[in-house]
Parts: C-alpha cells; structure tokens; sequence
C-alpha cells in the first residue's frame, strides 16, 4: 500500500505557510514588563568579566601621525625590521610531521566573525583575521604554517550572506589567497598531508558537489567525484591517497575516492538515514562513523576502507555521537546522550573496549584531542556561558576550563580537530 | 537605528535595552512558543533570554550581530525550558494544545485544518533540537550554514536534524493519509 508523496516544495511550502499560521499571535501583555522588573533586579556582568573585553576592538585602526616623532618612529620601525629580519633568517623553523603525534600550538576559535587563536590554555587570545564579512571554519594545515578559512560576505557577495570565499592565510593572518570566491555552502576545507592541496564541498546547481584546488592559488578549483550523487564534507586521508565524503542529501553513507576523483564507492552496506560525523583513523585504513539508521538510535561505526563489514560499537540505550580517535589511533572519546540536549563524555580502546567516563556534562557533539594526545576538547554550552574544557583523557590531570571561547559567534570549530595547531615537539 | 540602540544598551543605557526588548520580544515570543508548544514555557524562555541579553550585553562586540546573538540566548533558554519540562513531567504528552484559529475546513493560508492537527501531531513527537532546526529554517528563514552559526553546531548536523525532521513530518502526514484510507476500506 501507498499514498501519493507530496513534492520537496510543496512540502517546504507546507512547513512555512503552518509555522506562518501558527506565528499568529500576541505575546501575553505583561511579558515584557515582567521581563523588564527582572532585567532591573538583574546584575549586569561588567565587561572586564566577559574574555571578550580582552581581545582589543581596534586592532585596525591605523595610527595617526604625528609629524615631529614621525622620523623616530621610522627609524624605530627600521630597528624593530632588521631585528625581526635578522631573528627570520637566522632561525629555521621545525616542522612537525604530517602523521601521528605532534606538540600543541594554538586553538583556533572564532569571535564576532573573526579568526583567534590561544594558547592551549586560553592564554594569550590574538585576532589573526580583520575587515568585513564573516570567517569562519578555520582549518590548519598539517604543518601548522597555514590556516583554511570561510569568509561569508559581503567582499563575496554583499547581496547574499550565504555565499562564501574560500580563503588561505599565513599562521599569523597575513598573505591571504582566495582559492574560491562566491561559492555557496561551502563546507569546512581539508588540507592534504603536504599542504599543497585542499579539498572541500560547495553548492554546484542543486547539489553539494566536491572540489579539489591547489592551496596556492595556483589552479583554479576541479569538481571530482560522481556528479549524479550528492557529494560533502570530503577529507583528505591522513596519508593524502584518498578522501572520505557523504554522500546522499542527508548523508545516507560514506565514499572514498582517490584525490583525482576516481574509484569513488560507498563504504558502509549498512544502510544510514543520517550521518552526524565521520573521522578517519591515524591509519587510514578505517573511519568511524556516527550514524543512524531508519528507527535507530545514532551509534558508532566502524568503516574499513577495504572493504571488510562494517563494525558497529554500542553503549546500550544511548544515541553516541562526536567520536574522534586519539593522534596515535588507540584510543577513541565520544558522547553519549539519554536526551539528546546534554552529553556525557566517554574514552575507550579503539574496539570499544575499556569503555570510562569522564567528568562533566556537556552541549555540543563534537570531541577533538590535542596533537599530544594529552587532552580531549570538548564544549559545554548548556547555560549562556560556553566553556572549552579540556581533560586528561585518563582521568588524572585537573581539567582545563577555558570560558567564553567563542562568546559571541557560537561555532563548533573549536572542537574540531583541526582547530588545533600541530607543531613541532 | 537599532545599531544605535545596541551601542547604547551596550553602554549601559537602560532605556535603550528596553526599546531594543520591546522591538523584540513579541517575535521571540512566537519562535519560543513554535517550539516549545507551550504559551507558558515561551512566556518563561523569553523572558529568560531578554534578562541573559541585558547581563551579557556587554560582550557583544559586533552590534550588527545583535539579532542572531538574541536567537542564541533565546534558543538556550528554550532548552533549560523544555528539559524544565521533562522533569515537571513529558513534554509530548503534558501540553495544553495551542489555541488555534476557528474555521470549519481550512485555517489561515489555506491549510487544511487536518493537516495542521497531523503536523501538529508530528511536531509534537520531535525533540526540541529538532524542533528549533525546522522553526530557524522554515518560520525565520535561516539558511543552513546561518542556522548552524547560530546553534553553535555544524552545518553537517543541522542538515542532519533537518532531514531527520521534515522525515519525521512526512511520516507523520503519510501515516495519517494511510490510516485514513484505511479507515475508509479502500486500497492507496
């Protein structure tokens, strides 16, 4: 038996026109003077309390001249430039490898549309990008040089906040690129192991579709992949010979494909209804997947990418979401959720076993460990006051709270793995 | 304007931050209570996110960002409502229906009022995340990415919750058709 389906748009159409009737009423009408006795009876918290109050407002505003020190100045500034130049020469810089294990740089968060980065500890919060429009999903690359990020309006478009530049920077911010200009939806970029490419997904016609440019600037964007599927979120491979990506409108499973497009095949027999987050192994040779299927709870997958069945990993009665693997592949954290707004963290071997919880409840479903594996970062966002908390996955160090990390402009990039800066140990 | 009025709350100016709340709360109020489906709950969530704006207001430092920043503490306050409201007991189960608009067949634009009751039914059974993606998308016309930077989540989730969602509303809608004509003995 079968009824007739109604069309994408009608249905869309549908959605709107009921919120739209339902929309039609009066707020109660002592709801904003009882709103406003609270306000009055309410302490406001001093800006000096808020992190954001430390990041200076101003950081563009060029200095006024002041024409009888501007000689010193200049001979100040020519001092400063042979000091730094002759520091640049003199050092070489170590590079971390672009596998396993590396010592922590900075994290990377976003405030007020702006590119930050801090110590591991919070300390030292500096502004890396400046000007209009929106950045956002700052990525870095392997070797910590460089960070991918979206600039969403209005240097795009400034008619159409959804469409984005994808821009490439210096660690420090400067020497931007723009590697694709006036895209839409484009999705977080990944960095190929030796940095000279990225791939990432943005709206083609209708549908996502994957791209591969070289991180120079110097070739223009390549679609790859099956252009008759729905392709998004790609991810280089740690080793760079492949790359992961949904496929399906809602993410119905996971594709590899080689980086110039071909042998792309679906992973998981398994049929998914949603895929919430997929990371690859240190190995790269298997994924995990948080996935649901049609009347199931999200659980824990395991995806070989050569082709063995899939693995499911459960914790009984609960929906896990958020797993990311440790730098060297042993160990693996994610949440888990008995209501689906607030989450408990979990560390355990790589097969599921020796399964521990860690203290504390927390708002988003992202987990991401530091380049050393020391600590697992995890958001708790539950009340207005977001926290970056990072633990000792072993349960022994005290926990590193981080507060208002992001406290104006909620993203999840602080938590994603490559919002952390591997450097060299 | 309203950017004015932003500085100037952000100054400390109380009589700003009421224009401002003014301007805002009976809209708050509708996206409250489109999602928690409860008058009282949305009166309380409002409320709840107007005073966290007025404390926090001066960390705002884009005034532009005012708005989406008020949809953040909003949906916030929605959450600690609803999970209020699974301890005070189910919130599928224990809310009053909403007031409707009277009409004999269809109710305003032209929907039919069973569909808005097997919508409603459907909405009901959908947890608050997924609720509050349909309402940012649908009722405030957030993109995806716009909605994701709002609920502090990834764009990859927000598609996931809406396409779990609007799965959820079909059913709904198709398995109320199917035991329609069920009802009526006769094959689709």
């Amino acid at each position: 038996m079968t009824t007739k389906r109604m069309s994408e748009p009608d249905f869309d159409d549908l959605l709107t026109a009921w919120f739209e009737a339902d929309a039609l009423v009066r707020e109660p009408e002592a709801l904003l003077d009882d709103a406003l006795t609270r306000v009055d009876r309410s302490r406001r918290l001093p800006a000096w309390l808020l992190p954001e109050w430390w990041i200076p407002m101003q950081l563009t505003t060029p200095l006024r001249a002041v024409p009888r020190l501007a000689p010193v100045l200049l001979l100040i500034a020519l001092l400063l430039a042979a000091i730094v130049a002759i520091a640049v020469v003199g050092s070489q810089p170590r590079l971390p490898d672009p596998f396993g294990p590396a010592a922590n740089g900075h994290v990377a968060y976003l405030s007020n549309g702006q590119v930050y980065a801090a110590n591991p500890d919070g300390s030292n919060p500096i502004q890396l990008t400046f000007g209009d429009g929106s950045a956002s999903t700052p990525v870095w690359s392997r070797d910590g040089t460089r960070f991918a990020y979206r600039l969403t309006g209005p240097t795009s478009n400034p008619s159409n906040m959804s469409d984005s530049d994808l821009v490439v920077v210096d660690g420090d911010g400067k020497n931007p690129i723009t590697i694709a200009r006036g895209a839409q939806d484009i999705s977080p970029a990944s960095w190929s192991p030796d940095g000279r490419w990225l791939v990432y997904a943005r709206m083609d016609g209708d549908y996502d579709q994957v791209f591969i440019a070289a991180a120079d600037g110097s070739r223009p964007p390549l679609r790859i992949g099956n252009p008759e599927t729905v392709n998004w979120s790609p991810v280089f491979s740690p080793d760079g010979t492949k790359i992961m990506y949904f496929v399906g409108q809602e993410g119905d499973g996971i594709g590899v494909m080689n980086p110039d497009g071909s042998d792309g095949h679906i992973l998981n027999t398994t049929p998914f209804e949603s895929i919430d987050s997929a990371t690859w192994h240190p190995d790269g040779d298997r994924i995990v997947v948080a996935a649901a299927g049609a009347t199931e709870a999200t659980d824990l997958w395991i995806l070989h990418v050569d082709g063995s069945p899939e693995q499911r990993l459960r914790v009984p009665g609960q929906a896990e979401v958020g797993p990311s693997w440790s730098p060297t592949g042993d160990r693996l954290a994610y949440l888990t959720s008995g209501d689906g707004v607030s989450f408990l963290l979990h560390v355990a071997d790589a097969d599921g076993a020796n399964e521990r919880l860690l203290p504390g409840i927390y708002g988003q479903i992202n987990t991401s460990w530091s380049p050393d594996g020391t600590r697992i970062a995890v958001v708790n966002d539950l009340g207005s006051d977001v926290r970056l908390t990072l633990l000792d996955p072993d349960g022994k160090a005290e926990a590193i709270v981080i507060e208002g990390v992001r406290p104006a402009k909620p993203v999840a990039e602080p938590v994603s793995p490559t919002a952390w800066q591997r450097v060299a140990p | 304007m309203q950017r004015d009025l932003v500085e100037q709350a952000m100054a400390g100016d109380r009589d700003a931050f009421s224009e401002l709340a003014r301007a805002a709360s009976g809209r708050l109020y509708v996206v409250a209570r489109l999602i928690l489906r409860d008058e009282g709950w949305a009166e309380d969530a409002t409320q709840e996110a107007l005073v966290a704006a007025w404390r926090r207001l001066a960390g705002l430092r884009d005034p532009d960002r005012f708005e989406a920043w008020l949809h953040r503490l909003l949906v916030n306050a929605c959450y600690r409502e609803a999970r209020r409201g699974r301890r005070r007991g189910s919130i599928e189960v224990h809310v009053d229906p909403l007031a409707m608009p009277e009409a004999p067949g269809e109710g305003d634009l032209g929907i039919d009022v069973a569909v808005r009751d097997q919508l409603e039914r459907g909405f009901r059974r959908l947890d608050v995340d997924q609720r509050t993606v349909l309402v940012m998308h649908y009722y405030l016309g957030f993109s995806l990415d716009d909605a994701a930077v709002v609920l502090g989540i990834p764009p990859g989730t927000v598609r996931s919750r809406l396409h779990r969602a609007t799965a959820a509303m079909r059913n709904a809608l198709e398995a109320d058709a199917r035991s329609t004509l069920i009802n009526e003995g006769r094959p689709a």
